[in-house]
């Protein structure tokens, strides 16, 4: 391919964002009072963009490379289909409540199709100054989306404070760049790690620190102490559809971005990184589910599990390359697929501008909504880690890649916090099965499109708890693929 | 017919997850269809079960066996097979199932589809802790079947129910996580690739390593069993429990405690369980002591019968703590013993609830004349749990005690007492519950046992006098097993004891430093 640019590897991303920028269109010149079909074209849009996946994957453009920037390898394929149908799952759970709250709009669908631009971009970059673009592609648009409600305070302050920490991360992550660069010459990550190991002893310290300014960049994406402050706040804030993306996409693609430079350019400077990454880890686990511990309210304490859960997978990565990725890609699988449903029971809730939002506001719900209630229920204990869920398989897969990599701590401080964090889930299913409903039934009853998003989130922690296998396979094709250098 | 051989287990799982999904799939109101559905299908897995007998060889090996790949990738297979063992424990379970839900076909009238579907999935759990054979599958039932519990407790339990399941759920999810690291560190060290357990039997990791991991699998267990001082969750699940959910946590799964000794934390790490061994003993004997001494000034009959769990699963502990092939023997026996006899009490106990709604002793007094075959099972079952000759309780003691005399006289005398006190306890219950006047007018006219309750109670009662009075047609089973794993245990800890001796002999002639006690206990975390 000398000579010619292989745009293969941005087909998917190019068709999400023309989507978008379609959506946008369709509604400008759908006749007022009429309702633009957006998110049909959303789905419609993401589900092309999976299928050009598949092609990919399938096809000869499998490990095809765009200007020694941006993969299509079996790494960044995973990625692609796990974001692709977080999406789609996130666009199913938003209509209905889009209507309840009066604000079906289709800048909610485009602004989605746009950060997922970004988060493609995130998984697929071999360079840091893409990696940076995109990652800016996906946080802009998050602003955009967390206060589409003009009418709530809260959403305004979440957009707001989103905002101006994303944008200092954005900060401290460019000054690591600028760092690596300044040492290594090359923003290219497979050649950093080349000039990273030629280095002199008195300018491994710039790199070190680059280093660490790069981690606190993505500390704020993956929302691990103590770069977290946002989350509670943000998640709570944000429309709930989108704070569902934002916990299982955000994460997805920060972490695959991470994976990737940590193992791609710094696999060199692991014996600083390492200790670093484990002392975040143990801090973000006691910190996440300890505070989760004291939250009545139910976007509050899924905000802290989803920082509890950034702990766990950071026991993973002191253990990369190694077991550490295809660990890590299984268990953001089961993960999104149970934060998309945890929120997205909230969001299937939604009437009339209300939903639930203490815990106690679920009291009875078995009763009343009993699929809802028994699928809240396998999310959350997939949450806690019980066998027979996606849960338990994945943090059986990051708690062994610790242990193998002779990190034993991490995984009995990643335990004992399970058992804690049984504590705050269950609590939910004591008062959904436990507790007798209180009052009115005021809740929405669930629209097929969220059922059928739900119940296929319950469906993939389910079947991922008792039939992994398959998946397992996949991921360690995928963390494979990353070894292999370019 | 040797088809259903070949997958028998396998079925014994299978179908109550079948029934399970079937009861679930019927309309909310069909409450009858529900219930029949429920005890049918736990009815054909007894009968299934029972089709293990015939076919089952006393010898030691592991039989019914099947395995096949799961997680490859991991060496993670489905491999269940039964032994001595576990074979009389999988029947336990099968067949106190149906018991438990005919025992409660009338007071459990609310949410009785879902009732149905978790007392199914228990039992599919139950069975599987039994037979699993590799160390994931055996902790993804252990575990997974926690949720159907406390399910149980929290929605049909009593007041302080939702207190009695998060506590429950709690302490045995706290137990077990450690053990999962344990399982990990121990995969890792061994280097074999497999989860299996009988390939780790086989090649034991080194002893200092061996004292973290066994104490990680003992908390699991010791929690469960529960040994003093971990039963603190006990008293509150069985007492807020509905009585279907009392009969299978005191029936069924504090047994999967000590069997969890007997096949894994004893078997996987021989010299840390020889070396713990007097402790156990000592924590069993304090536990048979506190159990009865607590159990006699209990003023709620369901908390003595808890209390009384406590003490007789000491028992339990005692016997492998001596691990001689009579006291495992004994303690096996004891395990099916405790669950017939207290599954037959908390069955009682609950009956008279459906009819008085009190538990408490001081409300009853002279019943024996208003409920003669009342009064007539319940004398039986109580002569059975204190241990007289001729009832199973005593075929079980005895051999308990008689195989830890060698392993410590003054734990056999202590435990000696601990049966003294069980008759005084049980008797005095007795007496205050039974006998005297019939004062209290609320008792006058109350209904004897109907045909139901007495369908769920005369097995059990012939039961627990078939197994007083026919023990070899148990103990024939266990023996070969009991006694494998003793000699299993004795030669895998006397050479390495040896060399490890002479090891810290050799490097303390070298050094010149004082003897290191146990070699290698700080390589664990490194």
């Amino acid at each position: 391919m000398t000579g010619v640019l292989d745009l293969r590897p941005i087909v998917p991303a190019v068709i999400v964002a023309l989507t978008g920028v379609f959506v946008l269109l369709v509604q400008a010149f759908t006749p007022k009072g009429k309702a633009a079909p957006s998110s049909t074209l959303s789905v419609t849009g993401l589900v092309a963009a999976l299928l050009s996946v598949w092609l990919l994957a399938t096809g000869g453009a499998r490990g095809a490379v765009m200007a020694q920037a941006v993969a299509a390898d079996d790494f960044a394929l995973f990625f692609h289909a796990l974001i692709l149908s977080i999406a789609v799952i996130a666009v199913l759970l938003s209509r209905s409540y889009l209507e309840a709250n009066g604000m079906e709009r289709g800048e909610h669908y485009a602004l989605l199709l746009f950060s997922v631009v970004g988060m493609l971009g995130l998984v697929s970059s071999l360079e840091l100054v893409s990696l940076f673009v995109a990652l800016e592609i996906m946080s802009i648009a998050l602003y955009g989306l967390a206060g589409m409600q003009r009418g709530r305070v809260q959403s305004q302050e979440a957009a707001l404070k989103y905002f101006v920490t994303g944008a200092f991360s954005s900060a401290f992550f460019l000054y690591g760049v600028a760092l690596l660069y300044g040492v290594s010459g090359s923003t290219q990550l497979s050649r950093v790690a080349q000039q990273l190991a030629l280095l002199s002893p008195d300018t491994s310290g710039l790199a070190i620190l680059g280093t660490a300014l790069l981690l606190v960049g993505f500390g704020f994406k993956i929302a691990s102490v103590p770069f977290h402050m946002w989350v509670p706040d943000v998640y709570e804030g944000a429309p709930t559809p989108t704070t569902a993306f934002m916990a299982a996409g955000v994460k997805a693609a920060a972490f695959g971005a991470l994976l990737r430079v940590l193992a791609l350019a710094l696999p060199g400077l692991a014996a600083s990184w390492r200790p670093l990454v484990a002392v975040l880890a143990i801090v973000t686990m006691v910190v996440g589910n300890l505070a989760a511990l004291a939250q009545p309210r139910l976007k509050r304490m899924l905000a802290y599990s989803s920082i509890a859960h950034a702990g766990y997978l950071l026991t993973a990565l002191v253990a990369a390359p190694g077991l550490a990725g295809e660990a890590m890609l299984f268990y953001l699988v089961g993960y999104a697929a149970v934060n998309l449903g945890g929120f997205g029971a909230i969001a299937a809730l939604a009437r009339e501008g209300r939903e639930p939002v203490r815990i106690d506001d679920l009291a009875g719900l078995a009763q009343r909504r009993p699929a809802l209630a028994a699928a809240l229920a396998v999310y959350l204990v997939s949450l806690t880690g019980i066998p027979l869920t996606a849960g338990f398989v994945g943090k059986f897969y990051l708690f062994n890649a610790a242990v193998a990599a002779g990190w034993v701590t991490l995984a009995i401080v990643g335990v004992v916090m399970s058992v804690v964090s049984a504590y705050y889930y269950l609590g939910v299913v004591v008062v959904m099965y436990m507790r007798d409903p209180v009052g009115e039934d005021t809740w929405a009853a669930v629209s097929p499109a969220s059922g059928f998003a739900l119940a296929f989130s319950a469906g993939v922690a389910l079947v991922l708890g008792v039939w992994p296998a398959p998946l397992l396979a996949l991921a360690r094709i995928a963390a494979h693929s990353l070894l292999s250098s370019y | 017919m040797s088809q259903v051989n070949h997958h028998l287990l396998s079925l014994l799982v299978a179908l109550p997850v079948a029934g399970a999904i079937l009861v679930a799939l019927t309309p909310r109101a069909a409450a009858t269809l529900q219930k029949t559905l429920g005890l049918a299908v736990s009815g054909a897995v007894l009968a299934l079960s029972l089709l293990l007998l015939p076919g089952f060889r006393d010898v030691a090996t592991m039989q019914f066996v099947e395995r096949a790949p799961w997680i490859p990738a991991w060496g993670i297979s489905y491999y269940v097979g039964v032994d001595g063992l576990s074979l009389w424990l999988v029947i336990l379970s099968t067949f106190l199932t149906p018991l438990a839900l005919l025992g409660s076909w009338r007071s459990i009238h609310d949410r009785v589809r879902e009732f149905v579907v978790f007392m199914l999935l228990l039992e599919a759990g139950m069975v599987g802790v039994f037979v699993a054979l590799d160390l994931f599958l055996f902790y993804v039932f252990w575990e997974a079947m926690l949720i159907p519990m406390y399910f149980l407790i929290g929605i049909w339990g009593h007041e302080r129910r939702i207190y009695a399941a998060v506590k429950f759920f709690l302490y045995t999810f706290a137990g077990s996580v450690l053990m999962l690291v344990a399982f990990l560190v121990l995969y890792k060290t061994a280097g074999l690739g497999t989860f299996g357990i009988p390939e780790l039997v086989a090649a034991p990791v080194d002893s200092g390593l061996q004292v973290w991991l066994f104490l990680a699998c003992a908390l699991a267990f010791a929690i469960k069993v529960p040994m003093w001082p971990f039963h603190t969750w006990l008293p509150d699940a069985h007492v807020e429990a509905p009585t279907a959910g009392s009969v299978i946590l005191a029936g069924v799964l504090l047994k999967m405690g000590g069997y969890g000794f007997l096949r894994l934390a004893i078997p996987l790490f021989p010299n840390a369980a020889m070396q713990f061994a007097p402790l156990v003993g000592v924590l069993a004997v304090i536990g048979i002591l506190y159990g009865a001494l607590v159990s006699l000034v209990q003023p709620d009959l369901k908390k003595l019968v808890a209390y009384s769990s406590v003490s007789h699963l000491g028992f339990v502990m005692l016997g492998i703590a001596a691990f001689t092939t009579t006291g495992l023997v004994g303690s096996v026996y004891q395990m099916l013993n405790h669950g017939i006899s207290t599954g037959a009490l908390f069955f009682l106990v609950g009956f008279l609830y459906d009819r008085r709604h009190t538990r408490l002793i001081s409300e009853f007094g002279g019943l024996k004349a208003a409920m003669p075959w009342y009064f007539a099972v319940f004398l039986l079952i109580s002569l059975s749990s204190i241990a007289v000759p001729g009832f199973n309780g005593f075929v079980g003691e005895f051999l308990i005690l008689m195989g830890s005399w060698k392993f410590s006289p003054a734990m056999v005398v202590a435990a000696s007492i601990g049966v003294i006190l069980a008759a005084g306890y049980v008797l005095w219950m007795v007496k205050r519950v039974f006998y005297g006047e019939l004062s209290n007018p609320k008792n006058q006219g109350l209904p004897d046992l109907g045909a139901r309750e007495a369908f769920v109670l005369v097995p059990l009662v012939v039961l627990a006098l078939l197994m007083g009075v026919a023990s070899p047609l148990f103990t024939r089973r266990i023996e070969p097993a009991a006694d494998a794993l003793v000699r299993q245990v004795k030669q895998q800890t006397q050479p390495v004891r040896a060399a490890s001796a002479a090891a810290a002999a050799a490097r303390a002639a070298a050094t010149g430093a004082a003897p290191a006690g146990v070699a290698g206990g700080s390589e664990v975390r490194r």
